[in-house]
């Protein structure tokens, strides 16, 4: 009878500790994915993808869903993949909440179903418990995951999707995996066959004779990749690259040198001793190896693939840092030592990205200065950097002549050459003729534009003509953020 | 007749350089750089606001800064010693000798080398043109860089060397980011020893471990905002190409040699050759891992010339006591053993001639040099006759001078992390005084909202110009001091 009642003591013991861990992942996760708005104390969204977004599902809220956009570049083809936005549209219908909110709070929810599923996935695969412990609060802290779960962006939905599937596999629910993966064809090509690819190497390793389902679910999914992007080829061919003063791509790769979708420095250092450990047990290991080598090399040539890198890489940190704690160091003091560095390392990072996160653009005085040219009832096209595209788009409810949605956009380097002239010429005609071009009515300008990211110089180009030429008008002026009004334009 | 303890000698050396360097500095009530008012003024900035200044409203018009700030709060807690700024930066730096004799001993176990080689330390002629009379970062920086390396080659020996390791491996960082070059010196350590198969003991790896991951980590949280302005490329900090090419362009072998000392040079080499072939032991790649760490840096061109060559000659100064140990050796076994004093006494007699001669005659020089009285005058004066917040137009040397003395914006100074555009605006700078065209200077200052524009001798000698050609048109210029214009139009 004792030895029942100690038994089942220590089962709940066990149990009950698991729980306390998960409840500290998942207040960590609550805390890690506030902190951007914490930092920020502002409603207004972060980041320029976001209002891409909001723009497309506040369309599809109005039309239903829909291939052209009346505002990109003076009016496109919608071809981006529609996932996203149709999911915001239908949830701020469903919920009757406003689309800005909706924004905010679908990533949260999945920002902790993903963490959850990611520590029952390593559980599933039998990942022994410090490491998926670790691995998951190193998921929690990584600018990745504060990207992917406090911004609106692309990619949460398909991880979380290819997650599912891949944690559905192993329970061998295998029609559940196959509809996951057709899903994840919603919302971009790369998801489907990143989760194929998961699929592929599990099936080859652990259940051969499962093959046959993985052919249905490769066909299936390939049947919905090309019913989505043939007529797209067939119609617009492959979109021509074109990129324009973008960070070199070592600094784009880690969030400490200002990289968007991004890894923490620290924490590649913590998986190389990772993969070291791991190098021991190769046979074990190999796999994870393999595809770890293979996405951060596939990684230099489409950044979003770090979305599925930092999985390993979670696991890997994990490893090293178990190996730093379990390793008999000559000096404890320096063993601590170097593990609260790097442990500070990775925090630092996490932290450093969230106040990057919280002090991105738009700020207060953009959103009022583009709610004034929303006031004017005429359809005119605004005028400002690329980069301001979407904000004018969404917050203004004008069109653009450019965002940053370059592929497939209508004469983009015809209208990449106009806007340049027009930044830098000083020749009132040449500035008229491109001005009435494109139907320009406003010029929206931002104080990073004057202070390097446009001009360098206070009467640089346009800048020269809106302060001396009568045909423009100031009609907001607040912290550098300016709006000039385009009256009768005349060469005067 | 009673021997005279090599502490005792030791003392006498550290004294005697103190009392050299002081001889020099005392002479002028100026320091000698124009960056030193920079250090002055972030210092006297911390005892204003009781923290450091993170945005200058003066320097380049208004811009962020970036910089390890332990120095500054040091001198903070000092400044109520007399002199403070010119004394304690001269006593710090003297702490070389120390250490160098610290290292050597503890490599040679030789007295007599170590001696010689502390006292060829005290007179390299690059590390006096550095610091003496300067009120510069290095003074402190370099002794502490030195000293870590001693604490490195003793730990294992006695716990204490540990901690001193691990809390200079918090100071140095934030004293200054020249902290990167012991990282790369302890790779190359760690590589040469493998190389070598001599077995470095595990408490040194972990220490090595230690050290890159903490200066990392400093390095990334006191210089954020540059590594995200810059990415890698901060490790060139933002000097203008026309600058970091100076570094290198007026130097030439017999000069570096000079600078070096020809006494560390030669037996610094015999020193490496010795290390390599017939030493082998773990402290000795130490050093060499320093040289070849230097050399790097150097080679690509990430430090200044001087701040390399001043490493490379403590280090050789090191290695050249494994020479004279060696030497010293040898010459026991020799039948000129009776011949030990005499011959010592030649290389003092030698040290005097190449290396304290040489640092004499560089420290002359650097008095020569130093900001004159007039011209400190008269940057003091610009700040009685012109308003707060004005901008007054000199060269980069006078950069800080403007900052510090007249508490007026400058246009370009030396400080060019994070500076906005430096290179675009050291070609604006010599195009305004050099131009032949009115219409270009005045558009060029009224780039940089130029008030006062600054004409003396020697700006004009730098230019090579006879003078400023449109100065005198009295529309637009007033002189409102000698060789001051103001911009009226």
């Amino acid at each position: 009878m004792r030895s029942v009642s100690k038994k089942f003591y220590q089962k709940f013991l066990k149990l009950s500790v698991e729980r306390w861990v998960i409840l500290i992942i998942l207040l960590s996760t609550i805390l890690v994915i506030s902190l951007p708005y914490i930092i920020r104390n502002s409603p207004i969204l972060v980041g320029d993808e976001s209002y891409y977004h909001l723009k497309i599902a506040s369309l599809i809220q109005e039309k239903g869903i829909t291939n052209f956009d009346p505002l990109s570049y003076g009016g496109r083809q919608v071809l981006t993949p529609l996932g996203w936005p149709f999911v915001l549209a239908k949830i701020s219908s469903f919920l009757n909440i406003s689309l800005e909110f909706t924004s905010k709070l679908i990533p949260f929810i999945f920002g902790i179903l993903t963490v959850i599923l990611f520590y029952y996935t390593l559980k599933s695969i039998k990942v022994e418990k410090k490491i998926r412990t670790i691995s998951t609060l190193v998921f929690t802290i990584s600018p990745i995951f504060i990207y992917l779960f406090s911004t609106s962006n692309y990619y949460f939905i398909p991880l979380f999707l290819n997650l599912l599937a891949f944690f559905f596999l192993l329970k061998d629910k295998k029609i559940l995996t196959t509809i996951l993966i057709a899903l994840t064809t919603f919302f971009g090509i790369i998801h489907p066959l990143a989760g194929l690819v998961a699929v592929l190497i599990y099936t080859l390793i652990k259940n051969r004779k499962s093959l046959l389902w993985f052919y249905i679910t490769l066909a299936i999914t390939l049947i919905l990749i090309l019913l989505r992007y043939i007529p797209v080829l067939i119609k617009f061919g492959l979109p021509k690259l074109f990129t324009i003063d973008n960070l070199p791509i070592y600094q784009q790769l880690f969030s400490d040198l200002g990289g968007k979708i991004s890894l923490s420095i620290f924490a590649l250092i913590l998986a190389f001793i990772g993969m070291i450990v791991t190098w021991k047990k190769k046979k074990v290991y190999v796999t994870m190896h393999i595809a770890f080598i293979i996405l951060f090399i596939l990684s230099f040539f489409y950044i979003p693939l770090l979305i599925y890198l930092n999985l390993l890489l979670a696991i890997l940190v994990a490893f090293g840092i178990l190996k730093l704690i379990q390793k008999r160091w000559e000096s404890k003091f320096i063993k601590n030592f170097t593990i609260l560095i790097l442990s500070l390392g990775l925090i630092f990072s996490g932290l450093s990205y969230a106040k990057q996160t919280a002090d991105s653009l738009p700020n207060k005085d953009i959103v009022e200065g583009l709610s004034l040219i929303e006031t004017d009832s005429e359809l005119k096209t605004v005028f400002s950097h690329y980069s301001n595209g979407y904000w004018i788009n969404y917050l203004a409810k004008k069109p653009n002549v450019m965002d940053p949605s370059f592929a497939y956009a209508p004469s983009l380097q015809q209208t990449y050459e106009d806007s340049q002239d027009l930044f830098y010429s000083r020749d009132l005609k040449n500035s008229t003729e491109i001005l009435k071009r494109y139907n320009i009515g406003y010029i929206f300008i931002t104080p990073e534009m004057k202070e390097g990211k446009v001009w360098h110089e206070d009467e640089e180009g346009l800048l020269f003509l809106l302060e001396f030429s009568k045909n423009f008008r100031m009609v907001y002026a607040q912290k550098g953020v300016e709006v000039w009004e385009i009256g009768n334009l005349t060469i005067s | 007749m009673k021997k005279i303890s090599s502490k005792v000698i030791l003392v006498i050396i550290f004294v005697l350089v103190t009392l050299f360097q002081l001889f020099f500095a005392l002479s002028t009530k100026n320091f000698s750089s124009d960056e030193s008012y920079l250090n002055l003024r972030l210092t006297e900035k911390i005892s204003e606001n009781k923290f450091h200044l993170r945005y200058d409203n003066l320097s380049y018009g208004g811009r962020d800064l970036v910089y390890s700030p332990l120095f500054y709060y040091l001198f903070v807690f000092l400044s109520l010693v007399p002199f403070v700024f010119k004394i304690i930066p001269i006593i710090l730096s003297s702490l070389i000798i120390l250490v160098v004799y610290l290292i050597s001993f503890e490599l040679t176990k030789d007295e007599k080398a170590s001696l010689i080689a502390s006292l060829m330390s005290a007179f390299i002629p690059v590390y006096f043109s550095l610091i003496l009379n300067n009120f510069s970062i290095f003074s402190l920086a370099i002794p502490a860089f030195f000293f870590m390396l001693y604490c490195f080659i003793k730990i294992g020996q006695h716990k204490k060397y540990l901690e001193y390791f691990v809390v200079l491996s918090f100071i140095l960082p934030l004293l200054h980011p020249i902290a990167f070059l012991l990282p790369i010196a302890l790779m190359f350590y760690l590589i040469l020893t493998t190389t070598e198969d001599i077995e470095v003991s595990k408490l040194k790896k972990e220490v090595l471990i230690f050290s890159i991951f903490l200066t990392i980590l400093l390095s990334f949280i006191i210089y954020k905002r540059a590594f995200l302005a810059y990415g890698f490329n901060v490790i060139w900090q933002n000097v203008p190409a026309q600058i970091s090419g100076n570094y290198f362009s007026n130097i030439n072998i017999l000069k570096a040699i000079i600078s070096l000392g020809i006494l560390p040079l030669i037996y610094g080499i015999v020193g490496i050759v010795y290390s390599y072939f017939k030493g082998k032991k773990d402290s000795f790649f130490l050093i060499n891992g320093v040289l070849l760490a230097v050399f790097l840096l150097l080679v690509l061109r990430l430090i200044n010339l001087n701040i390399g060559l001043t490493f490379l000659g403590i280090a050789l100064t090191i290695l050249s006591a494994v020479a004279l140990a060696r030497y010293f050796i040898y010459l026991r076994k020799t039948k000129f053993y009776n011949f030990e004093n005499y011959l010592t006494l030649i290389i003092i007699i030698a040290v005097v001639i190449l290396s304290i001669i040489p640092s004499y005659l560089t420290s002359s020089g650097i008095i020569k040099s130093t900001i004159a009285d007039e011209d400190l005058s008269l940057f003091k004066e610009i700040k009685g006759k012109t308003p707060p917040g004005s901008t007054v137009l000199a060269p980069l040397q006078f950069g800080h001078l403007i900052t510090y003395q007249a508490e007026r914006k400058n246009v370009v100074d030396s400080n060019f992390l994070l500076a906005p555009n430096p290179e675009q605006r050291l070609l604006d700078v010599a195009d305004i005084y050099t131009t032949q065209f009115e219409v270009k200077a005045l558009e060029l200052l009224e780039k940089y909202d130029v008030d006062y524009i600054i004409t003396d001798e020697k700006i004009i000698e730098e230019y090579n110009i006879e003078e400023v050609s449109y100065i005198k048109d009295e529309k637009c210029f007033k002189e409102i001091l000698p060789e001051v214009f103001e911009v009226i139009c």
